[in-house]
């Protein structure tokens, strides 16, 4: 029997009957992390890992009817065994285990397999079948090690400081912004947040990850010297808005795994693109796919045509689910008010 | 090659003409000149004919990169450009070679022109295993002459003039055929571009016009062209039309004439 089958609503476990991460408001809702396209508003009750409730709360609502469970908790629902797993993704990020009558399936949501000191490491949990994303699901996509990235990103910060230019670093403002925060070198000069990232500054920290101090860039007056030292960490929505005038002459950077191509970095028209995602690169879901041992595997969004042949070439039985994730966690109305 | 892999990353990482300026500057100061002569070259448009057919190229790539053939043409339909695609899918080597751009042109890519494929598919693997990603790209872009990066001539023309101390039109003006398919650029041809101003200046030239474009005809009259345009040069009137005799300056000034004269 199949655990897990797509609905017009979402992914819909039929024994169990609950979604994870719906994309339209249901009864039930295991929601894998907090960024936009995976958790969304409307849903009567929701279960997450613990790690992530301070996230799903300062998003969703302060008043949703939540439920948590640690990494590795069982609770049982209708005869399902539920599970949460470290997804390695974003802070509270899981995947679900789901396990009934002796059939085990996973809903990994999105994941990353390189650790990055701000949530827990993605953990490969052994399953029948395995449903993925494939947002980088082509062979180009291999991500440089995050060393190599973070010595990029300080060396750009220094160089533009020594010549008295603001650096302003584009990033989603959940996961990506204190990812990168938590790999700066605070001793280079000051570092500033866009509103939409501070309140997720705070959750982290509450949840005990180290960031470096942060100064609301809202605070600092214009032309205040400090600004010429300063990195800037702004969704990229804050991109060509008036909030921008306040840094004088700056160059900008985008951060994000779509910067490996020469293209995409120059449509996006900054001085410089960092490549660092939150996701598996091609390597990386190859292997958290072999390390799951599933014969079978739902490939949610991305590239997924690509890599449901490649796996069906290797003998696995691959299939593609139809999903409405994918969209990147940008929503202006969300972030660039604030 | 790392240099000349280092300044493309610096020229294409910003949108900033001043710091392309910079970053052109740092090169040539640096770069021995037979590099220098490659880079002049390549920066400034030119492009050997096709070294390696596009095929041989995939075949190799994709049987390198452990790919099935639709696998990789899925990845060049997301990059679009073949040098960026291969660069991407090669196993990645750490160390860049250290040989100068010229060493690699010279000795290692044109003579790769009209090889027999098996050939190639020998030659290419152990080059490529010497190249970090940037200089990897960069020496897949100068086998498909799809190099390209945001400077123009122009630019070239002001680094060299701003190192060499020269005023940035006799650069231009030696710069004429400088790209031109029959040139083969040398340490001595680019030790001419940067050298001195000297006072046989224009007989060096040889029959070289300046790379001028006016909007519209010369208007003088005709008895004054040899005061305005200078004396035709002694000797150079050997029938490729392109003297300086009077009655054809204007028609060259209309069309914004910048052919170089083939001696």
């Amino acid at each position: 029997m199949d655990l897990v089958i797509a609905r017009p609503e979402g992914l819909y476990c039929p024994p169990g009957d609950f979604y994870i991460d719906p994309w339209r408001p249901v009864a039930r809702a295991i929601i894998t992390h907090g960024h936009g396209d995976h958790a969304r508003r409307g849903n009567a009750h929701y279960l997450t890992a613990t790690p992530g409730a301070g996230i799903l709360r300062s998003r969703l609502g302060q008043d949703i009817d939540l439920q948590t469970l640690t990494y590795g908790e069982r609770i049982r629902h209708h005869g399902v065994t539920i599970s949460l797993h470290p997804a390695g993704h974003v802070l509270g990020s899981a995947q679900v285990r789901l396990e009934h009558e002796g059939e085990v399936w996973v809903a990994s949501g999105d994941y990353k397999v390189e650790p990055d000191g701000t949530c827990d490491p993605f953990e490969p949990v052994r399953c029948h079948t395995f449903i993925t994303e494939s947002t980088f699901g082509l062979p180009i996509y291999r991500w440089p090690s995050q060393a190599e990235v973070f010595a990029g990103v300080n060396a750009w910060w220094r160089a533009n400081r020594d010549q008295g230019k603001a650096s302003v670093l584009f990033c989603y403002a959940f996961g990506k912004a204190q990812r990168i925060l938590h790999g700066l070198d605070s001793s280079i000069g000051p570092i500033l947040v866009h509103g939409a990232v501070e309140p997720l500054n705070q959750v982290y920290r509450e949840a005990g990850v180290y960031l470096p101090q942060t100064l609301y860039a809202g605070d600092v007056p214009r032309n205040d010297p400090l600004m010429r030292q300063a990195i800037v960490l702004a969704p990229p929505s804050a991109a060509g808005s008036s909030w921008m005038r306040r840094f004088g002459d700056y160059s900008d950077a985008f951060a994000s795994g779509w910067m490996l191509l020469r293209g995409t970095r120059r449509r996006r028209g900054v001085d410089r693109g960092f490549v660092l995602s939150d996701h598996a690169d091609w390597p990386g879901l190859l292997w958290a796919i072999e390390q799951t041992g599933a014969e079978r595997v739902m490939v949610t969004h991305g590239s997924v045509n690509v890599l449901v042949r490649l796996l069906n070439e290797k003998g696995l039985d691959a299939r593609a689910f139809v999903t409405e994730y994918g969209e990147e966690d940008d929503a202006p109305a969300t972030e660039a008010g604030a | 090659m790392r240099a000349f892999a280092q300044l493309y990353l610096r020229l294409d990482a910003t949108t900033s003409s001043n710091a392309k300026l910079e970053a052109l500057r740092d090169y040539f100061a640096a770069a021995p000149a037979e590099d220098a002569a490659w880079a002049v070259y390549f920066l400034s448009g030119g492009r050997p004919r096709q070294l390696v057919p596009t095929r041989v190229l995939r075949e190799l790539a994709t049987a390198l990169a452990g790919l099935p053939d639709w696998l990789f043409e899925e990845s060049y339909q997301a990059v679009g450009d073949l040098a960026e695609t291969i660069s991407l899918l090669l196993p990645e080597n750490q160390h860049g070679s250290d040989d100068g751009l010229a060493d690699w042109v010279e000795g290692h890519l044109l003579p790769l022109r009209g090889l027999p494929a098996e050939e190639v598919q020998q030659r290419l693997p152990p080059l490529w295993a010497q190249l970090d990603r940037p200089s990897l790209m960069l020496c897949l872009k100068l086998i498909t002459g799809s190099f390209r990066v945001g400077v123009s001539k122009l630019l070239v023309t002001r680094a060299l003039a701003q190192l060499a101390g020269l005023d940035a039109k006799r650069v231009a003006q030696r710069l004429v055929g400088y790209t031109d398919i029959s040139h083969r650029p040398t340490a001595d041809s680019y030790q001419k571009l940067i050298a001195a101003e000297s006072a046989d200046e224009h007989s060096q030239r040889g029959g070289q016009p300046y790379p001028f474009f006016l909007a519209h005809a010369l208007q003088a009259p005709t008895e004054q062209f040899d005061d305005l345009l200078g004396p035709p040069a002694p000797g150079r009137s050997n029938g490729s039309g392109m003297a300086f005799a009077p009655r054809w300056s204007s028609a060259m000034a209309r069309c914004g004439c910048g052919r170089a004269a083939k001696s």
